[in-house]
């Protein structure tokens, strides 16, 4: 058997080391927002109680973005990257099934007057829109990368 | 693919875990591979089989899916396009 590099070796021990941090990271926050949320209902009913709540929880998910954002090792093997990919990719596509057949028949039903489409459905519509834009700027983006 | 990832381990009594951390992945990854549930790239393939002293082809069957044959190298090609 051949022995394994020590980089391999030293990869999976510190992407296991700082998903641990990320994860601990959420986790405080989290406890900090639950933590206020559960004083202002019961003990102290002040802002700042849940200010501070929300500041930790900002401050939670941002320690995980620093985590994920400085480190140079790879924080997920390529089967995770895979299965996000293949999530995003399927998300991708309903979204744009929804922006295909949502936004001409939005424009149609509210210009002849047939249905009157609530605000909530008409909103989420050009979110989604908004959406499908947002993914072909990125996707024009990545695929220069690799041309 | 068909594989014989989980023969070879076993036979070096290894757990999926050490294998995981000496070729760079999750132990799921490699619990995925044994299961025939995910292809590993050719990058991790080939660590794979140098950690486990044997070659890939040994360790992932060449076999299309489905078809039960191996893909038809180019000299059986051409020699058959040579042929019509």
């Amino acid at each position: 058997m051949t022995e394994p590099t020590t980089a391999e070796r030293e990869t999976v021990a510190r992407r296991n080391q700082y998903r641990e941090w990320m994860g601990r990271s959420i986790g405080v926050g989290l406890a900090g927002l639950f933590a206020a949320i559960g004083a202002w209902l019961f003990v102290v009913r002040s802002d700042v109680v849940l200010l501070a709540g929300l500041a930790l929880y900002y401050l939670g998910f941002v320690g995980y973005l620093l985590v994920w954002g400085l480190t140079s090792v790879a924080l997920f093997d390529e089967r995770e990257r895979r299965i996000e990919n293949e999530a995003g990719g399927i998300v991708a596509t309903a979204t744009t099934i929804v922006v295909v057949f949502g936004v001409p028949g939005d424009v149609v039903l509210e210009t002849t007057g047939l249905v009157a489409v609530p605000d909530a459905v008409h909103g989420a519509i050009y979110g989604y829109f908004l959406l499908v834009v947002g993914y072909l700027v990125v996707y024009g983006y990545v695929s220069r990368r690799y041309s | 693919m068909k594989n014989d990832l989980r023969q070879y381990r076993e036979a070096r009594d290894l757990s999926q875990a050490d294998l995981a951390a000496a070729v760079g992945v999750s132990r799921q990854t490699i619990n995925a591979i044994e299961r025939e549930r995910y292809d590993p790239s050719l990058e991790r393939a080939f660590k794979l089989a140098a950690y486990l002293d044997c070659r890939v082809e040994e360790l992932f069957d060449p076999r299309l899916n489905g078809t039960g044959q191996a893909p038809e190298s180019f000299e059986t090609t051409a020699r058959t396009s040579r042929r019509r």
